[in-house]
């Protein structure tokens, strides 16, 4: 179908592309101990760029059924659209990921049931009185991006999910650890351990004094480094000419322990052979040893920078995206380097400090200026121990300045959001507490 | 439609079924300087079907209207499955079987106004937004949302109704040397055009204020009495106290349920604090929930007492309470969740000048720049602040987000303003338990207020 399209639109139009994505899953999610919904989708959605006269023209549509409404509102859209000094993909060859598992596919709802169920025995064996949440899903994409340049990029994704978690009483937040995986996985024994051990961290409330402190950054709260870092080396923020890493290439940007590579090609959670442009990804560092050295192109961006895509136009947004979206630029699967320590030799050595969780309210700092001003969440940590769960505090800083003095690496890796961090031991931030 | 979702829903094994089917349609324009990013007019369609079975719940989403009857099939299956797991049955509260149609029709309608005048609108709010020195990047967008659904139950509800919401947004960065900074500014958020029109005057404003911010002091860290201008303290109520008036949050929160039963002391008598989604103009107006509800105006505090909460019907089943009609969904694919309609706070007393006057050592923060919650500890920031010194404003500040606890931060709220504002920039982020969900229309509204001590994470 995606060619007959294609076809017809090759008789409107210069050229053209076409994005169509279809999604599957199923997911048991269960609420405060109880089984509250089975949940199944089976949705989809297309989106069309073409060029006129050097014109872009854009349409979407949920289905290809009705190529012809497509094609009018792509024409449409071209008659009143901008120049745009890029080609589509021409693109023919891409790397070859593991992105796929037919056991995913196939996996049962029973299983899943049976997997939240014994979790929830587990945990209520020790933790009887909290208020107990698990999800557990599978997911299944197929990804086709055609142009008329001669790209036929295909990809099928799959994603074993389980979370668990449970609000802190007396507490706004909540304790949460999941696994993610491409194909199904035994029961997650160690994820519901360190659930437990957490939970157990949280029964006293620490508000710190107000000062610098050093923090250790939990591989889930590092997207606010991750996604500060990549608006730097972004092509919008070059374009635009705000980027603070403007005049920064080959320069020592942070600390010599921090190396950042955007690797979509290892076996992994959302490992990707092309970019929703079509384009081949590319496994390179964006930072080795504090230097930056790359950054993340899309076709617009490349081409108004005169460079080419580094592959990685993503139809991703901080809030939103999704199929109809116009591709930015973001990172495919960033792979933050381990180094030597371990999470529980950080907290040991520390006389007094925190240990970063989350934030909160992160999209509203002046992030892409590496400035994060967050409501920090997590643990405090005195004389080398765990001290309980962080009340009123809040954490500020700039990447550039505060990740320029990292004192340790773990050794341990972690799946985060936008890719995989091990715990980061930063010298010190302000932390704002009493 | 409505006879084709009827005829399907009589083919359910579940307790309760029910359907919607959406076709919606937006038009986008956006612009970064002078180059058009995007001018589109995009459709889908797409439909979501909830069913009940011996007190489980499963529900579905769809594309195809093919897939209608295999969906209901695998959705009916699902709730039985999870009924035989359920050990506390799920519910719904009664409801008056609704039938007809409940569709919109503005005065100045935005569907009938011709593209090219929408176009030419923005780039002249660009083109004034350009000429303001030290403005770099200029970044905004025409949007207007049109979603058409059929509604039908198994309890004999089949309806057919509309929302629409219409906005023109700017993201204004200026840089002066290293430093850059950036200012929003929305208008429209009603379903009426007439609303985006005649604005210079407030987007110039803005402008010239990102500008001057690229000169500001960076704001200090620490604990500190504030003025929340209407857009800030409408965010706050919004974020901090509005995300707990849902009671699906509840549900599986007994800890914070315990804490905001109904007659609970929240604030002190001055404080007022009302869900309506009856107001159409304001961006959370609409006529008829996601479940077949019509929408109502809830108290939720009156006199700093606890006064109500939004529902669906299974949580007001479950906490035997009245219904509200918040249960919406953004789109096909998504179930419907309880959110907040047009959340604000009442109307005070106090003027701007008496709230100034009684601060020694502080801030007045203005213009929402984004917020978050979990549970009752919130964040959120503001695009820029005057220091307040002996009762009288100063210097601008910048880089400012403030974080607090509900509970004390709804008992520190010493003044309220006599000049209640609504945002016209809809927008809010819930999950409820699935993928998170924005809705553009969810409004929040509120007068100046005056907080004795905040968390201020400032850049210093």
């Amino acid at each position: 179908m995606i060619d007959e399209v294609l076809n017809a639109s090759m008789e409107l139009f210069d050229s053209s592309e076409i994005y169509h994505k279809e999604k599957a899953d199923t997911s048991v999610r269960y609420g405060n101990w109880d089984l509250r919904n089975i949940s199944s989708n089976r949705v989809s959605g297309v989106m069309m760029r073409v060029k006129k006269q050097g014109k872009l023209g854009i349409a979407s549509a949920t289905t290809l059924d009705d190529p012809k409404t497509l094609l009018e509102a792509a024409l449409d859209s071209a008659k009143h659209g901008n120049e745009i000094p890029y080609s589509f993909s021409q693109a023919t060859g891409f790397p070859q990921v593991q992105s796929y598992s037919q056991e995913a596919t196939n996996y049962p709802t029973a299983r899943m049931i049976e997997m939240c169920e014994r979790a929830k025995e587990e945990v209520r064996e020790v933790l009887p009185d909290i208020s107990l949440n698990i999800t557990m899903s599978k997911e299944e994409e197929h990804i086709r991006i055609a142009t008329s340049g001669g790209t036929r990029a295909e990809q099928l994704i799959t994603n074993v999910d389980f979370t668990i978690s449970a609000p802190i009483k007396g507490a706004g937040i909540s304790v949460y650890r999941f696994k993610s995986e491409v194909a199904p996985f035994e029961y997650p024994a160690e994820v519901v351990r360190e659930f437990i051990r957490r939970y157990r961290w949280t029964e006293n409330a620490v508000t710190p004094a107000t000062k610098r402190m050093p923090v250790i950054w939990d591989p889930v709260a590092l997207y606010m480094f991750a996604l500060a870092l990549c608006a730097g080396i972004s092509g919008e923020e070059l374009v635009k000419k705000t980027s603070p890493l403007m005049d920064k290439h080959e320069k020592q940007i942070l600390s010599d322990k921090i190396t950042l590579v955007d690797d979509p090609h290892s076996p992994r959670v959302g490992v990707r052979g092309f970019d929703d442009e079509g384009v081949p990804t590319e496994k390179r560092a964006l930072v080795e040893r504090g230097v930056l050295r790359s950054f993340l192109l899309d076709l617009r961006t490349g081409a108004k920078l005169g460079a080419r895509s580094s592959g990685n136009g993503f139809k991703r947004a901080l809030f939103g995206g999704g199929t109809s979206a116009m591709p930015t630029t973001w990172p495919a699967n960033l792979w933050l380097e381990p180094g030597e320590a371990s999470l529980d030799e950080m907290i040991a050595g520390l006389d007094e400090g925190i240990f970063l969780s989350g934030g909160m309210g992160f999209h509203s700092s002046n992030y892409t200026q590496g400035h994060i001003a967050v409501r920090a969440i997590g643990f405090a940590i005195a004389k080398g121990r765990i001290t309980g769960r962080l009340e009123n505090t809040m954490l500020s800083g700039n990447i550039y300045e505060d990740f320029k003095h990292v004192r340790a690496v773990s050794k341990e890796v972690e799946l985060g959001s936008l890719g995989y961090y091990p715990y980061v031991l930063v010298d010190s931030m302000q932390v704002v507490g009493k | 439609m409505l006879d084709k979702l009827e005829t399907a829903i009589g083919s359910s094994k579940a307790d309760y079924t029910d359907i919607r089917y959406e076709e919606n349609r937006q038009v986008t324009i956006s612009y970064e300087n002078r180059e058009l990013r995007r001018l589109s007019t995009t459709t889908s369609q797409g439909g979501h079907v909830r069913c009940y079975a011996n007190g489980g719940k499963a529900i579905h989403s769809f594309s195809r209207l093919e897939d209608l009857e295999k969906g209901i099939k695998q959705c009916a299956a699902d709730s039985q499955i999870a009924g035989s797991h359920r050990k506390a049955k799920l519910s719904l509260a009664t409801t008056e079987p609704l039938r007809g149609q409940l569709l919109l029709s503005p005065e100045k309608d935005p569907r009938k106004w011709p593209l090219d005048e929408k176009h030419e609108l923005l780039k002249h709010y660009r083109d004034l937004l350009l000429s303001i020195p030290k403005v770099v990047v200029v970044a905004g967008a025409y949007s207007e949302w049109f979603s058409h659904r059929w509604f039908v139950s198994s309890e004999g509800t089949a309806i057919e109704y509309d929302l629409l919401i219409t906005n023109i947004g700017f993201q204004i960065t200026a840089r002066d040397g290293n430093v850059v900074e950036k200012t929003v500014y929305s208008v429209g958020g009603r379903d009426d055009y007439s609303n985006l029109l005649d604005r210079d005057e407030e987007f110039l404003e803005r402008g010239r204020i990102a500008a001057e911010l690229t000169t500001a002091d960076q704001l200090p860290a620490g604990n500190f009495p504030v003025i929340l201008d209407s857009d800030e303290a409408s965010v706050f109520i919004h974020e901090a106290f509005g995300h707990l008036s849902e009671a699906d949050g509840l549900q599986d929160n007994p800890a914070f349920l315990a804490k905001l039963q109904i007659g609970a002391e929240l604030g002190s008598e001055i404080l007022n604090v009302t869900d309506d989604g009856t107001i159409l103009t304001a961006p959370g107006g609409h006529l008829v929930d996601d479940e077949g509800v019509r929408t109502r105006r809830t108290e939720l505090i009156k006199k700093g007492v606890l006064a109500g909460r939004m529902h669906s019907r299974e949580t007001a089943a479950e906490f035997s309470e009245e219904l509200s009609g918040n249960m919406r969904a953004v789109g096909p694919k998504f179930t419907p969740i309880v959110r907040m309609s047009n959340i604000f706070i009442e109307r005070g007393t106090s003027t701007f000048e008496e709230m100034v006057s009684s601060i020694d050592h502080g801030y007045y923060l203005v213009g929402a720049k984004g917020g978050q919650t979990s549970g009752d500890a919130f964040t959120f920031g503001a695009q820029y602040g005057y220091e307040i010194k002996a009762g009288k404003l100063g210097r601008l500040l910048r880089d400012l987000n403030m974080s607090g606890e509900l509970f004390e931060t709804l008992q520190n709220i010493s003044m309220i303003g006599d000049d209640l504002r609504f945002a016209e920039r809809g927008g809010c982020g819930k999950g409820g338990g699935g993928p998170m969900q924005l809705n553009a229309k969810s409004g929040k509204g509120a007068p100046r207020i005056k907080i004795n001590k905040v968390t201020l994470g400032g850049a210093r």
